[in-house]
């Protein structure tokens, strides 16, 4: 049973088709990257994955529990949203406690949610502090530490890194890495493509609403990438391969002898990306 | 239910943190209603000289229904400074000036006819005045329009000769009926009531026109007519304490206090949706119906405490004692109710929290204009589209309701219109707000 299953939906805002026929499933216990530019339309496919937004056409199910549109088939999911959804003026203790009492926690059971998820953001020496006086990585972090308080099997992260300082950045993906060691099944978006590459099992790619593209990061570059680039300096100069076996052109290009040095670039999501699209990531 | 508590709980709590929305919903009131009781003690301390003001709305019962009476009410009637509508019996008049709708109730009580006959002898004619106490200014002027009739009424007398010379004769009847009346008065009055049918027949000799009595001083000297005030209501009947003047002022500040909780309450929503918060309450198992009912039960509980707090201090500091506590509770309910459900339509009404913020406290400001939050009713009610829109404003059913049960002693019959009118009004808003909510935030 996915985790996640998405068929065939579409959603459009006026004239705007932000979601165009897309189809996915997400298995249980992976890690799957959702990745494209600005408005291709990852926020509004994850919230019609968890009932914020009812698709105009196409079905959702969660875990096959039904529509997450139904309160009930929510209460599985956790969602870190994009925009920051926690409370200033209430401290960092607080805004778990409150969040955990929305999906019917007992107190005790919100005391240690609290204290245990504290611990993973790294903010149990400051929970009684309150949130706007935290920096904008720990505000994530205790953003992120809210969608687990009901320990939800699935977990969807919209954009979890976006506008963090680089040591936050690399806290959310030890938390991230911690979470898929415990074996649940997030959905991950971004348009960072070294965090797809880091944190993903698959990758799904996606552009103008539609899938371009699902596989490993190794299936998605082996298929969409390219050819690697060899690069061999000598005495002499640079020499340039590209190549679909770098391995054995490598060796072709050693044999000369008087090599300096190597390189061997491989194609990125980027060029996955680009290739798909003919634009960049960031564009 | 559990995840509706959790909600108002949390509001709660960001209320308690919010230092200057408790400023506004807690202490402003507290100091309005301070500020406007001292005035208002300073007033009916004999300060209260207001402005003329035309055409004072009042009741009035003749229960003597001599023709004098019915000659004095009718005088009143064609006064340009009275709005006088008749009623049958004390009581009716007098609920009608408890419901606010009169300024006023004058009763000519029995005996006014007759004690108007003897000049001079005897008391003189009397009116009974039970007016608003939140009106003083009103009840001042009414007390000097009716001497000034009184005056004219008189006055009249002495153009009619005949009527000065049976007045003359019912006086010398009085007279030599009263055995108390020391001799020497007895005998300087007898001349004088001869003197006075002398002058009478005099009069109609000389033939004298009517304007040239009217000129003349002859109405002086003696007292026209004995305006009495008489308490409205029967708890200060006797030798009762007065009504503390915090009693008018109180109830208006629980109103500022109950209107900064509805606005505090409705920007909340918009700062759920602006911060993000709003979504993650939507991820929640949990039905829009829940949200709004957590909003609600929040902003319910701090009316509540809003106006507890405030009756609390007046009663210990200020001497503001209810008339009926029970009628009081149930006044605050359904207080409290309406501006829940005014709150719930003001959060929908903005997009931005400025916005809402704007436009929540301008409706709530002329609400509380034409419900005489902030200009006293009877000046609204001189103006009648005004009058009308007073009438569709919850403030003002909200001051009569908790009025009715502080100081102006409504029985549970005449609290049930404003108390109906509160909840329709808040049940109205509550479901026009909860719908404009629900229709925005459908997926």
């Amino acid at each position: 049973m996915s985790a996640l299953d998405i068929r065939d939906v579409r959603k459009s805002f006026g004239a705007l088709c932000a979601v165009d026929g897309l189809s996915l499933k997400v298995e249980q216990g992976e890690v799957l990257g959702f990745l494209g530019p600005n408005g291709a339309g990852k926020t509004t496919t994850i919230s019609m994955a968890v009932g914020l937004l009812a698709p105009d056409a196409g079905e959702i199910n969660l875990g096959g529990a039904g529509s997450p549109t139904t309160p009930g088939v929510r209460r599985g999911v956790g969602v870190a949203p994009q925009s920051l959804a926690i409370y200033d003026e209430l401290t960092a203790d607080q805004n778990l406690r409150f969040f955990g009492s929305l999906y019917g926690l007992s107190s005790n059971d919100r005391k240690r949610r609290a204290d245990e998820l504290l611990e993973f953001a790294g903010l149990s020496d400051r929970r009684g502090d309150r949130a706007k006086t935290f920096s904008g990585g720990m505000k994530r972090r205790l953003n992120l530490a809210a969608a687990l308080m009901h320990e939800p099997q699935l977990i969807l992260l919209d954009e979890p890194s976006v506008g963090v300082d680089p040591q936050s950045r690399n806290a959310i993906f030890e938390m991230v890495e911690q979470l898929r060691g415990e074996g649940r099944t997030i959905v991950y978006t971004t348009h960072y493509m070294e965090e797809a590459q880091r944190l993903c099992d698959r990758v799904a790619v996606i552009d103008r609403g539609k899938l371009l593209a699902l596989g490993s990061v190794d299936e998605l570059i082996g298929a969409h990438g390219g050819q690697s680039l060899v690069t061999v300096r000598r005495a002499a100069g640079e020499e340039q391969v590209q190549s679909d076996d770098p391995a054995r052109d490598l060796a072709k290009l050693m044999q000369s002898g008087d090599v300096l040095e190597v390189r061997v670039e491989r194609p990125s999501l980027e060029a996955v990306f680009l290739n798909l699209t003919g634009r960049s990531l960031r564009d | 239910m559990k995840a509706v508590v959790s909600m108002a709980m949390k509001d709660l709590r960001l209320l308690l943190m919010d230092k200057g929305g408790l400023f506004f919903i807690f202490f402003f009131p507290l100091m309005y209603a301070i500020f406007f009781g001292y005035i208002s003690a300073a007033m009916s301390g004999g300060g209260g000289g207001d402005g003329p003001v035309a055409s004072i709305r009042v009741a009035i019962v003749d229960e003597d229904g001599t023709e004098a009476s019915q000659e004095f009410v009718a005088l009143l009637e064609d006064a340009e400074e009275l709005n006088i509508e008749r009623f049958d019996s004390r009581d009716a008049a007098k609920a009608v000036v408890q419901e606010g709708k009169r300024a006023a109730m004058i009763v000519v009580p029995a005996g006014f006819g007759e004690r108007g006959q003897s000049f001079f002898i005897g008391d003189p004619p009397t009116v009974q005045v039970a007016a608003d106490p939140s009106r003083t200014a009103e009840k001042g002027m009414l007390q000097g329009i009716l001497m000034k009739y009184g005056a004219q009424r008189m006055q009249s007398s002495f153009t009619d000769t005949k009527a000065m010379r049976d007045n003359a004769a019912q006086a010398m009847q009085t007279l030599n009926d009263d055995a108390d009346t020391p001799p020497m008065v007895r005998l300087a009055l007898q001349g004088f009531l001869g003197s006075l049918s002398q002058l009478a027949d005099q009069l109609d000799e000389a033939n004298v026109t009517e304007e040239d009595i009217q000129n003349s001083d002859a109405g002086a000297g003696f007292e026209p007519l004995k305006v009495e005030s008489i308490p409205l209501l029967e708890s200060n009947d006797g030798d009762g304490p007065e009504m503390s003047p915090f009693a008018i002022s109180f109830p208006q500040g629980i109103i500022w206090g109950i209107m900064g909780a509805a606005a505090g309450f409705g920007i909340s929503l918009v700062t759920e949706r602006t911060h993000g918060t709003m979504i993650r309450l939507r991820l929640a198992p949990v039905t829009q119906g829940q949200i709004l009912g957590g909003k609600a039960l929040a902003c319910f509980v701090t009316t509540i405490a809003v106006a507890v707090t405030l009756l609390v201090i007046g009663r210990l500091a200020f001497g503001v004692t209810p008339q009926s506590p029970l009628l009081l509770a149930v006044a605050i309910v359904c207080v409290a109710a309406c501006f829940v459900g005014v709150m719930m339509l003001l959060s929908v009404i903005g997009r931005t929290e400025a916005s809402a913020s704007g436009i929540g406290w301008a409706a709530l400001v002329v609400m509380a204009m034409v419900g005489g939050g902030m200009i006293p009713l009877m000046f609204i009610e001189k103006i009648p589209f005004l009058a009308m829109l007073s009438s569709v404003s919850p403030v003002k059913w909200s001051i009569l309701a908790i009025e009715g049960a502080v100081w102006r002693g409504f029985t549970p019959g005449q609290m049930l219109l404003p108390c109906v009118v509160l909840l329709g009004v808040g049940a109205g808003a509550f479901a026009l707000g909860a719908t404009i909510f629900c229709r925005t935030e459908r997926a």
